[in-house]
């Protein structure tokens, strides 16, 4: 059936019929939207008779009509639906304190997150005489024993987060928080943890003791374990093959929990 | 014997129990879980026993998941949903009466739902757990720890978290198995250095890793993914093998996305007339799944053939063989290059098998049945393989998760990085008020103290990131994230107050009742 062929005193008979909530207030196009699921590519059996595969119907979009009683629930009190009620549960957006805080996400991703408090940035202005200079954040690598990089900088506001996108396997990473003066002098406020980045390829450090009773096989041993796959390490890449594999409908109730990892 | 393989599932769920609401939608997850997933791998656990099939496998009950498991009024719920399943099975022989297509498997429907639910109440006594523990007692089952409520621990800040999150994990176990555990799932497999003494003064002695997580690790790890590794606390590691996973989800040699298997998403919640359907689905009108699913994958059109359970069984039948011809060529193979038995371990999430792939418990049966036979692979658990080969080699293991690409990125992206600000602000709080109180308080006050720690924790459960990741359940993992925030700093603002509303106290005592014997000196 062709729905928006159909005029608005039609759409409203079958809107009585299907039982469609608030029907008299809908305009047209959402009496349409209504009624779709119902009449979506082929006729829903009207009765209960059987479904075979070619007569099954493909409505899958969600239907919002109330139930008319409370059924199938063995309660006498009306069947209370859950619903996520917006600002049900506040939470603040920051907490006015001092933080800065640096987390790995992979071999070439940080992600970092801060707050100044109001006093602090009202104090280093003061102690060091910094006007408006502006806030900035760096990120720092540890080059040596002795030494350190900065690899990355950039001007934030007084709080926020920030996903650097800096490629640095198996390096000490932190990063700092400060203000630059006219002059270019960074005068840092917070430092955070440090992190050490995880690796992305196989080791360069080889225990020679158990390395000579092996030789030459460990090559074809890390290939026999996976290494050089360009999957490897994506158990959710393969887990969301089989997903693929099982249908090839798209449509997912938010009723299954999907582990597609 | 040449070598081993080592099967390890990982069954969680995170903790959702609504007890305002009759019905429930994520509540479902639960009751799909176990009439698809738990309680048919116990069944056929049970088959393997009574044909004296030598079977080994280790799963991993997660503390939140055990307490669901073990909750009466979950259990009582659960019930209900088995009954009305059972209801609409038979409608459905009466529906399908006159047709000989979709008969036999309404019926097959019919008679699974019975024998589970006379499994259910006769030998498991209504406890899901009774099946593990039985299994447990005979040696045949490893059950392992995991996260206290599935917490990311590579992105806590405070190792203090990550101790509560270990050790009460390993409490729950011990009340719900009868002793501590001596294995952990890390939460979502993900590892961060250091994590490995957390681990040990817990008293687990091994966890597992992805096969990227030791192939990086330094010095190179000799034996690759075929044989564990000890970390410098002497907690051992299992890497996660490569092809035997592949084996099971990849596109090619797939076994889950044969033509003959059912197809997950056809259900007759969606597919049956409205009126008729009705009192099966949402009470609000919500289509749902209904767990009867009548076609098979067929192809890759959109229309589908009717599903024969017999022929799909047969399917299972010649996928085992393969399967264990498989593990066996690939043994072959690394004995012959390495100086001890190669080691395959295999970890899934147990989900997959049952409620995403039906057959996949019937896999797992032949394919036990298949290894019995086999003169070169022999099932094994953790603890076995560790007191036969007890010398291993030391490393460094490389930061890694299962997720996609490996790493954390899945856990922590642009969608849901906000979390990671609270949850940081929350722990360091709960560690702040814990050091306090550490000399104890009255009654009243120890009692939001430990609300406090329960709302950290359901908070920490990294399901919520995921789905927000996945856009699967998004807005309710945003609602509970929320939720849990929001109750720990009211009840934090009370107990720096002084201000304590014990009818506020007790509403979230009863709806977010995990972890009853929690004490919040955890975190001290």
């Amino acid at each position: 059936m062709e729905l928006n062929k159909l005029t608005k005193i039609e759409l409203l008979k079958l809107a009585t019929e299907k039982a469609i909530p608030n029907r008299t207030k809908l305009l047209k196009g959402e009496l349409i939207k209504a009624l779709e699921p119902y009449f979506s590519g082929k006729t829903v059996t009207a009765s209960t008779d059987k479904i075979s595969p070619s007569k099954a119907s493909k409505a899958k979009k969600t239907i919002t009509t109330a139930p008319s009683s409370n059924v199938g629930y063995e309660s006498k009190k009306p069947v209370t639906i859950f619903q996520i009620k917006k600002d049900e549960y506040p939470i603040p957006e920051y907490y006015n304190m001092d933080t800065l805080v640096i987390l790995p996400v992979d071999p070439s991703k940080e992600y970092v997150y801060w707050e100044l408090s109001d006093k602090t940035i009202y104090k280093v202005r003061q102690q060091y005489k910094l006007g408006n200079a502006p806030l900035v954040l760096k990120l720092y690598k540890q080059a040596s024993d002795f030494s350190t990089d900065e690899i990355s900088s950039v001007e934030v506001s007084r709080f926020g987060n920030w996903f650097f996108d800096i490629y640095a396997p198996s390096s000490v990473l932190w990063a700092e928080l400060g203000f630059i003066d006219e002059n270019g002098v960074f005068y840092s406020v917070l430092k955070s943890n440090s992190i050490r980045m995880p690796a992305d390829k196989v080791s360069d450090i080889i225990d020679d003791e158990t390395w000579m009773t092996i030789g030459h096989n460990i090559d074809k041993l890390y290939g026999l374990s996976g290494l050089h796959k360009t999957d490897l390490g994506a158990s959710q890449t393969m887990h969301k093959t089989i997903l693929r594999q099982l249908t090839t409908v798209n449509t997912v109730s938010s009723s299954s929990f999907m582990k597609d990892k | 014997m040449n070598g081993y393989w080592m099967l390890v599932l990982h069954a969680h769920l995170p903790f959702v129990k609504h007890p305002d609401y009759d019905f429930f939608l994520e509540e479902q997850w639960l009751f799909e879980a176990i009439t698809e997933t738990y309680i048919p791998l116990l069944m056929n656990m049970k088959k393997l026993e009574n044909e004296g099939v030598y079977f080994r496998l280790t799963s991993s009950v997660t503390p939140p998941l055990a307490e669901m498991l073990s909750d009466p009024s979950l259990q009582k719920k659960y019930l209900t949903y088995l009954d009305r399943s059972i209801e609409l099975a038979d409608k459905e022989l009466i529906r399908t009466k006159d047709d000989s297509t979709f008969q036999p498997v309404a019926r097959m429907y019919r008679e699974k739902l019975e024998t589970i639910r006379s499994y259910y109440l006769k030998d498991l006594n209504s406890s899901v757990l009774n099946g593990y523990r039985h299994f447990q007692d005979k040696g045949n089952l490893e059950i392992i720890t995991c996260g206290s409520t599935h917490g990311y621990l590579p992105l806590m800040n405070n190792y203090k978290a990550v101790r509560a999150q270990v050790e009460l994990a390993a409490q729950t176990h011990e009340k719900h198995f009868g002793k501590r555990p001596e294995g952990i799932w890390l939460p979502e497999c993900a590892y961060h250095s250091g994590l490995e003494e957390v681990l040990n003064d817990s008293g687990i002695k091994y966890f597992f890793i992805d096969t990227h997580g030791v192939l990086f690790s330094s010095p190179r790890p000799k034996y690759g993914s075929y044989a564990p590794v000890y970390t410098s606390a002497g907690v051992a590691a299992f890497a996660r093998d490569y092809y035997s996973s592949k084996q099971v989800w990849s596109s090619k040699e797939g076994y889950p996305g044969d033509v003959y298997y059912r197809d997950f998403y056809r259900d007759i919640g969606y597919d049956l007339d409205y009126e008729y359907i009705k009192p099966y689905i949402s009470p609000d009108g919500v289509r749902v799944f209904t767990g009867l699913k009548y076609h098979r994958i067929t192809g890759e059109m959109d229309f589908k053939e009717v599903y024969q359970p017999e022929i799909a069984y047969q399917k299972t039948v010649s996928h085992a063989a393969h399967f264990v011809a498989e593990r066996e060529k690939q043994v072959d193979e690394i004995a012959e290059i390495i100086d001890r038995n190669p080691l395959i371990v295999s970890p899934y999430d147990a989900e997959l098998y049952g409620h995403w792939w039906f057959e996949g418990p019937d896999f797992l049966l032949n394919v036990f049945r298949e290894m019995n036979k086999s003169n070169i692979v022999k099932p094994i658990t953790p603890i076995e393989y560790l007191n036969k080969f007890p010398t291993n080699q030391i490393v460094d293991l490389n930061p890694s998760s299962w997720g996609d690409e490996g790493y954390y990125k899945v856990w922590l992206n642009s969608g849901n990085e906000w979390i990671y600000r609270h949850l940081h602000f929350m722990s360091n709080s709960m560690v702040k008020i814990a050091e306090e109180y550490k000399d104890g308080t009255d009654s009243l006050k120890t009692r939001f103290l430990n609300q406090m720690a329960r709302e950290l924790m359901l908070c920490q459960a990294s399901d919520w990131a995921f789905l927000v990741t996945t856009g699967t359940a998004n807005e309710y993992s945003t609602a509970r994230t929320k939720e849990h925030i929001n109750n720990f700093l009211r009840l934090y603002t009370m107990v720096s107050d002084n201000h304590l509303d014990s009818n506020y106290l007790e509403k979230l005592e009863n709806k977010n009742s995990i972890f009853q014997n929690i004490n919040y000196k955890l975190f001290t």
